[in-house]
Order: C-alpha cells, then structure tokens, then sequence
C-alpha cells in the first residue's frame, strides 16, 4: 500500500530531467518572446510605467526585480540575466540555485506588468516554484556529470517533492473541470463552440471548424471528461505505467488541439511540457531501452544529519506550501465556502503561489470584437493606428487574431479593453502619439486619435449580432 | 633598497597622495560601522519611511520626484517584509565589510544597497549620508581590506605586502573628501558668512538643528560667536591645502586632522544632523598618515618588515599585460570620474559660468555621484520651523495629531529639535515643508490619518487634518520674532487619504 502511493506520486529521475529542460526551453522562448516588446510593457515609456502598475494593482507584498527601474537598459540587463539562469537550468549546472532564480525572475517578469499576465504564466512560475525542490538535476545534468555520487537505489524516487509536484497537476485539471459548470459545457456542450468563436482567439483552423457544429460538441464533451477523469488515470492504481501513458497521451492530444485551433500563447506548450514529469519509468525501460543502461546517478545524498534536519524544513516548508495553495484554489473557485483568512494572503503573493484556473468557465464569453484606431495627421491623412498606418476600414478582418503584434499585444487590447482598466488607456494613447510620431516626420505628425472597439455578440447557432462601434478613448497628442 | 631608484618627486607625491593600507583599513571599519548604525536607526521607521504603507509610496516617488537613472532594489516590494529582508542583506554586507571578508564584494554591495536605500526615500537623508555613499564608491577602488581582515589572514603570504600605497583611487579619496570642504566654503558667499560674521550665530538659533549644548552656545557673547565663524571658514579654506604641505608632512598631516576632528566635534555637539559628524570624521581616516602606526600604535614592533612599497612587484607571468591593460583602464574611468565629480561640483558654485552638460547627468545619478555641498550656503537661514497638525475628531475636540492628540500649542517650544521624533523625520519634515514639495504633503496626512485611526476609533476618530508650518524669525539680538503660522494643507480623514 505504502509502496503503491509511493510509486504513484514519486517520479522518475529521467523524466524530472526532461520536465526541467523543457521547463528552461519555455522561459527562454518566453524570454525572447517578451524581449520584443521590452519598451512597451516593462519600461516607464511603455503602455504601464511603474507608477500607473502601483496605482492600478497595488500589491505591496508582491516582488519583482524588475521594478528597480524604469529605463530599458536596465530592463535589458535583467532579462540577459534571466536567460543566463534559464540556459544554466537547461544544462543542469548549479540545478538548485539556478532553479531558485530562474523562479525569481520569472515571478519578477510577471509581476511587472499582470496586464499580459496569461495562463500560461501561472503554470510555468508554479512548475518553478515546484522544481526548486524537485531533483531535476539528477540526470541528464552538468551537475550529474561533474559531481556523481552512485545512488543506492532505483531511478524512481519519492519526496515530498514529488508529491506536490503531482498534486499541482492534479489541481490544475480537476479545479478547471469543476469551475466549468455552465449549460454550454455541461449539457448543452456549445462550449468550444463559443470558444472559437472568439475571434481574437481562434486561428483559422479553429475558425473552419466552426462550420462542423456537432464535432464541436463531441470536442466540449471530450475535453469535460478527460480534465474531470483525466486525473483519475493519470494515477491509476493498477497497469500504472500503460495506463498512464494512454491518459497522458490523451492529455498530449487535447493542448495539441488547443494549440491548433487557438492563439493562446504558449498554455499549450507549458500545458505539455508540465506533464512530462509524469512520464512512467515503463516508459523509458522498455518504451526507449536505450535509455536503461544509463548508469545510475544520484548527487543528492541524504546521510549526514545536518542534511536530514534541513530536508525536514524543506518537506515542512513544501508540505505548507501545498496544503495553502489547495486551499487557495478552493478560495477561488466560484461559490466557495472557503475564504482565506486576510492576515494569510500575503503569503499567497509574496510567493506567487495564487492560482486559479477558472478558464473559459463557468461558460466561455459570448462576445468578443475587433479594434479600429483612427487617427488624423498633421497634413490631413487619416490612418488606422493600430494597423501600422493602413487606411482605416471598419468592416471585420479576415482572422481577427492575425490583428495583433503577438498573443502579448492581445491580452494586453483585451485587459486595457476592461472597464476597470479605463484610465490605463491614456498610457496606452500616449504610447502610440510616441510611437508615431518618433517613426514619421513631421509632416505626418499624429494630431489626435480614436480607440474604437467593435464588439460583436455570438448568438446561438451560427449568427453574430451586427457590430456595435464602442469609443474607448479619445486622444490629442502632446507638441 | 628599492625605492631610492625613483626620483624624489615622485617620492613626495607618493608621501601626499599616497595612502597608509593600514589607515584605508581603519577607514573602512568606520565606514562599515556607521553603515550598520545607520542600518539600526533607520529601521525604526521601516514602514513609515520605505514601504507603501508609509508618507512616501513608491508611486509618489515616480510620480512626482521622478530619476529614471536611480536604480534601487529597495522598489521590488512596498511591503515591511520584503524591506525588512533587504535591511537584513545590507546588514550581512556591512558585517562583511566591517570584518573584510571579500572585501571588495562586500564593498560594492554595501555602496549598492546604501544608493539604492537612499534612492527609496531621497527626502530623509542629509550631507553626511552623501559622503558615507562617495566613500563606499571609492572605496570599491581602494585597497581597504589589505589589513585588520580575514581577507589577510586567509591569505597565505601576508608577510611582504607594502604599508603604503598611491594610485589613482587613493588620490581620488582624498580630493573626494577635500572637495567636501572646499566646496562648502566657496559657497559661502553670504555677508553672515563674509563680512559680519553673524553666521554661527544664525546657525545656532535655528532651533530645530541644534542640541540643548549648541542652544548654550548660541547665547556666547557676539565677539566669541564672531571669532568662531572667522575661525570655521579660514579652517575650511586652509585646511584642505594644509593636508598636502610638502615640507614636514607628517606634523602638517597631524595637525590638520586634529583640527578637522576639533571642527566636526564641534558640529557633532552643537547640532543634531543624524550621524553627519560621525561621518565626515571617519572620512579622514584614510588620511592618517604612516608615522601614527610605525610609531604611534606599533611603536615596539620590528622595523625590518617595514619596508614600504608602493609598486606591484608580484606576479610575472603572461597574463601580465592584459592585467596591466585592465589597471590602465580602470585607472582612465577613475580619472574621468574624478573630473566628473569637480566639474559637477563647480556647476553648483555661486556665479559659475560652467553648466554642467546634461548628456552627462545620467553617469552621476546612475553611479550615485551626484553632490552639492551647500549646507547653510550662502548663508544660513534665519528661521526655526516646526510643525502643528490640529486634527478635528469626530466628537468635535481638536488635537495635535503630530503630538499624539495633545492640546494644541501655537508658542515656540523651548528647543524646536526636539519636537521631531529623530533626525531622518527632521529631515523629512523640512523637505515636505518646502513650496515645491507641496505635493508630498497629501501623502504625510493621508499617513497621519491612517496612523491616528488604526488607534482610534468611534468618537475618537480623525475627521479632518491641517497642517501647519509654525515659525519664527531670527532676530540680531538673541531675540526671536513673533510665531507665524502657514497652513500647507489639509485633508479629510474618511478616506483616510490613500485614494489617489
């Protein structure tokens, strides 16, 4: 019995190794990701300057390194830094420090500006936060190679670790089944529907599949059932290691899906690369045997007693960690009868641990729209500023998502878009103004602007309401 | 021996410019030691003068006093904890420092989190806290941790290291230290300063920067108080150059010390300016000359292992160039930044013609260069300020919030230094009091607001709050002019002013 829960939530050493490459890949991607709009969302000059980040999201307990400027070179220099910890993870050198402050700088980077804060974020910064106690670094590891201590046992190991590690997973899918509770995912299953509806989300792929209504529901129906039994054969008690290849494969395929049909960011891709530490050793043994020769390296030893005490500490400090962020997700689930006590949630954010996965759900949004920022020129020209200077047309683009610079610039139009975001978009105006005008002589000055927002209601079956034209903003430019 | 090789002036050079490894050593405890007192006596005020929560939110600071180029890790959180845990590795640091253990480390981090500690609330910090932070960046430079360290005794040959050594950052210490003085006193260009001498007396009856001792002595006879004045600003002409006398060096050296330590013990006892005095005295220890160790503290110690050196004369090896080229470099950067310091010094002189070029400004506010040593320049101002803050509470009683709901009193205190509760709120309190500061006053009451109410509540609890500037005049005659009052703001507690 005991060996069993062990076996179910302990982990494979080389499977740790892989979650920890591909843990490091994801933050340098999103690193190079981020680092081409480097002005715009983490600088003074860009669309949320320090004092406007302080003003709309004051979080005092919240940290970030990030803040200790406002320039972009500065900017510049700490994400060189975070992709030297990001590179070091990947190889495995220093694992444990490394892992602590790619972490660091992940949490840093996000707290710097929550308005292009996506899912995706959440699940990469709490793998971190996870792998900083995972032995990661035991395979496949500069670490493994230059300081080799023989393990005594198998390549499977259990720590508290371990554990949390698998109950994060376990949370991620069974919360974000339970908050689906509306009609369209539950019973009606129009939810995908709805979903690729949204047009600044789907791709084109997502956009022809709307034509196939009742794929679209046995997708909803599909994706229901596996995040809610998902779980349940991830940690089968029987045929552990198929079983969990089979339930795996099924979760593979879904992001797969997700990553085809919608512009999400890279969610997909964490969303993949966070199952990995799940990988059975059935899987390398006799799967990929070349894998099984490998000689046996362990680097953590565990007998000197002062190293027993801190491990101690670690397990109680993980143990704590876990059990707060359980209860934080119950806090947050819809009609909770859990509230985090007041005097608590400091820790919540001073850790970053703040988690919920509430998506699309109860029911995915039933309207969306597009943006058309018009603008007059000093010599009388009239352009969209929001599509580089192009004439302004105020019918629907072809593929709504294809509008947007990246999936960043997206999130971004989407939060500025919010009503309680309403004052931030005087930042954003006073950026495009700059933008223009340091791009364009003198002549083609910008004078002034509108933000428009074109929103469009999914109605059942396959109608849209007509467009309804929303002023956002109006600006006059500064000079 | 080796040295009768040189020329005798560049022997001399050496004597002046040069610097005792001991007395650098000697500096850099000092250094470190105020580092950490200055540590303890601002935590006192954790919340109230570096988080969110307090009279100076992050977003004020951008908002309104706004330097792109500043820096500071003390901005990554506006929370007591995280502020606490960066007092805590300032700490760690300036303990490194005080006992040299990687010195040079520990030098850079503790020069790093003092800017940035300064940089999080620029308005409670004073001249001395300048010169604490130039002193820390001059020391990343000088050889401070060649004695009195661990860094010496882990090392495994310490037997033939010099006793002297003259570089580029040595000679860059000292005129940081004499561009202090000489600065302060071509800015003193007042006739209080210059012809009728008036301006100790002046100083003295600005009540709230003098102790119960310099109160004491404000009341000297005119004559004495004259003399004084006289007698400060020809010090603080001559002796900068009184250091570097080339005939009888050491005797100069000595003596000029001893009167620097005279003046700054004067300062220390007659005004209450933080650690100001402690400061600019463990300034000078570098100056110390050899002659006060060979025959002052080690006078019985062997004299063979005296041999002083200034030149490298170790290492030969092939790397040898390339090290050389890195010491030629950083040498280059320290003379540029030498120059940049006086030629940000003279911008500030009275009637200077030289601006300083704006390109360049980003260097001093990146490195903390920046300074202006214009303490009661051109004269001293003839005014005692203090602070009333009559709060009206809910059941219609008027207290002075600013003296925990005593009654309100419009009269001159007794000695106005005291009515602050240490010098950092001083220090704050005058700067906020300043028209073009206005600003920050918003956030001062919404603090006193939030304070008063987190301990009051029900019919005890603040309505509303003015804040007052109380002062009075100084006269000629140890007299001071009747109280006047401004009212500098005043705000409605029920939002308790955190509404921005």
């Amino acid at each position: 019995m005991k060996n069993k829960f062990k076996e179910l939530f302990g982990a494979d050493l080389r499977s740790l190794a892989l979650l920890r490459m591909a843990m490091a890949a994801l933050v340098l991607m999103d690193l190079a990701e981020r680092s081409m709009d480097i002005g715009a969302f983490y600088t003074d000059a860009g669309v949320l300057p320090r004092r406007a980040l302080f003003e709309y999201f004051p979080e005092p307990a919240r940290f970030s390194i990030h803040l200790i400027s406002g320039v972009w070179q500065i900017q510049a220099i700490l994400f060189l830094a975070a992709a030297i910890f990001a590179v070091a993870l990947f190889a495995g050198y220093r694992t444990r420090s490394v892992s602590f402050l790619s972490w660091f700088f992940l949490v840093s980077l996000q707290v710097r500006n929550p308005l292009i804060y996506t899912l995706g974020d959440q699940m990469l910064r709490l793998m971190l936060f996870w792998g900083i106690f995972l032995p990661w670094g035991s395979r496949w590891s500069v670490d493994s190679h230059s300081n080799p201590v023989p393990q005594e046992s198998s390549s499977h190991v259990f720590s508290m670790a371990t554990f949390a590690y698998a109950a994060q997973i376990i949370f991620m899918y069974t919360f974000a089944a339970y908050c689906k509770s509306g009609a369209e995912w539950r019973k009606e299953y129009t939810a995908v529907f709805y979903t690729l509806n949204l047009d600044f989300l789907a791709s084109s792929l997502g956009n022809y599949l709307l034509n196939f209504p009742s794929l679209l529901k046995l997708m909803t129906f599909f994706v229901v059932w596996l995040e809610t039994l998902g779980p349940v054969f991830l940690f089968f008690p029987f045929w552990t290691g198929p079983i969990r290849m089979v339930a795996l494969s099924f979760f593979i395929f879904m992001h797969l899906g997700i990553m085809a049909t919608m512009t999400i960011g890279f969610l997909p891709w964490v969303s993949i690369a966070a199952l990995f530490g799940l990988v059975p050793s059935f899987f390398w043994d006799k799967i990929i045997p070349a894998f099984k020769t490998q000689p046996s390296l362990e680097p953590i030893s565990r007998s000197p007693s002062t190293k027993k005490a801190f491990s101690v500490v670690c397990d109680s400090f993980i143990a704590a960690s876990l059990v707060y962020s359980f209860f934080w997700n119950i806090w947050v689930v819809p009609q909770s009868w859990f509230k985090m006590p007041p005097s608590a949630v400091w820790v919540g954010k001073l850790l970053y641990l703040e988690q919920g996965w509430n998506v699309f759900a109860p029911y995915p949004p039933k309207e969306d729209g597009w943006f058309v920022m018009p603008g007059t020129l000093k010599n009388g020209e009239s352009v969209d500023l929001f599509r580089g200077g192009e004439a302004v047309r105020w019918e629907k683009p072809r593929l709504v998502s294809k509008e947007f610079k990246n999936d960043r610039w997206a999130k971004y139009l989407e939060q500025v878009n919010m009503k309680i975001h309403h004052g931030l978009r005087a930042y954003y105006a006073h950026y495009l103004c700059r933008q223009w005008n340091s791009h364009h002589p003198p002549e083609r000055a910008l004078r002034q602007f509108e933000m428009y927002y074109m929103r469009e209601q999914t109605l059942p079956g396959l109608h849209t309401s007509p467009p309804q034209k929303i002023l956002m903003w109006s600006h006059k430019c500064a000079g | 021996m080796r040295w009768l090789t040189v020329s005798s002036l560049r022997n001399k050079l050496e004597e002046l410019f040069g610097a005792d490894l001991r007395s650098l050593a000697l500096l850099r405890m000092g250094v470190a030691v105020l580092v950490l007192v200055d540590l303890i006596r601002r935590a006192r005020d954790l919340t109230a003068h570096y988080t969110d929560g307090g009279v100076l939110p992050r977003w004020a600071l951008l908002e309104h006093h706004y330097n792109p180029w500043a820096v500071s890790v003390h901005f990554i959180a506006g929370s007591w904890q995280v502020q606490a845990v960066l007092f805590l590795v300032a700490a760690i640091f300036g303990a490194m420092l005080l006992v040299g253990y990687k010195t040079r480390l520990a030098t850079i981090f503790t020069w790093y989190f003092l800017m940035s500690l300064q940089a999080r609330n620029p308005f409670v910090i004073n001249s001395g806290d300048n010169l604490l932070k130039l002193l820390l960046f001059w020391g990343i430079f000088l050889p401070w941790g060649e004695f009195y360290s661990l860094d010496r005794v882990t090392r495994n040959s310490f037997a033939v290291s010099p006793r002297r050594v003259f570089s580029v950052a040595t000679f860059a210490y000292f005129m940081q230290v004499i561009f202090v003085y000489l600065f302060t006193v071509m800015m003193k260009t007042g006739v209080e300063w210059q012809s009728d001498a008036s301006a100790l007396y002046y100083s003295l009856h600005m009540d709230q920067w003098v102790t119960s001792f310099g109160h004491l002595l404000g009341q000297l006879p005119e004559e004495a108080l004259k003399f004084f004045t006289v007698t400060v600003v020809r010090f603080e002409w001559i002796g900068p150059f009184l250091l570097f006398v080339p005939v009888f060096t050491t005797f100069f050296r000595l003596m000029t010390l001893a009167g620097f330590f005279l003046l700054q013990l004067g300062i220390g006892l007659s005004f209450k300016i933080d650690l100001f005095a402690f400061i600019s005295v463990a300034a000078m220890f570098g100056f110390i000359p050899s002659w006060f160790w060979d025959n002052f503290i080690y006078r019985k110690k062997i004299k063979e292992d005296m041999a002083p050196s200034s030149g490298s004369s170790h290492s030969a090896d092939q790397n040898h160039f390339f090290k050389d080229l890195a010491v030629f470099a950083r040498e280059m950067v320290l003379i540029f930044l030498l120059i940049y310091v006086f030629l940000f010094n003279v911008a500030f002189l009275p009637n200077s013609k030289f601006l300083f070029p704006s390109k360049l400004v980003w260097i001093g506010n990146f490195l903390g260069l920046g300074q202006n040593w214009a303490m009661f320049c051109p004269s001293p101002p003839k005014e005692t300020g203090w602070f009333v803050v009559p709060g009206r509470l809910k059941n219609g009683e008027w207290v002075d919030v600013y003296r925990k709901g005593a009654k309100l009193k419009w009269e001159k205190p007794v000695l106005a230094s005291r009515e602050f509760k240490n010098d950092r709120w001083k220090e704050y309190i005058h700067v906020i009091s300043s028209p073009e500061r206005q600003k920050f006053l918003f956030y001062y009451g919404g603090y006193l607001c939030h304070e008063w109410n987190s301990k009051h509540a029900g019919s005890e609890a603040l309505e509303a709050l003015y804040i007052y500037y109380v002062f009075s005049g100084t006269l000629p005659t140890n007299q001071s002019s009747p109280v006047g009052a401004m009212l500098l703001w005043s705000i409605a507690c029920s939002d308790e002013g955190r509404s921005t």
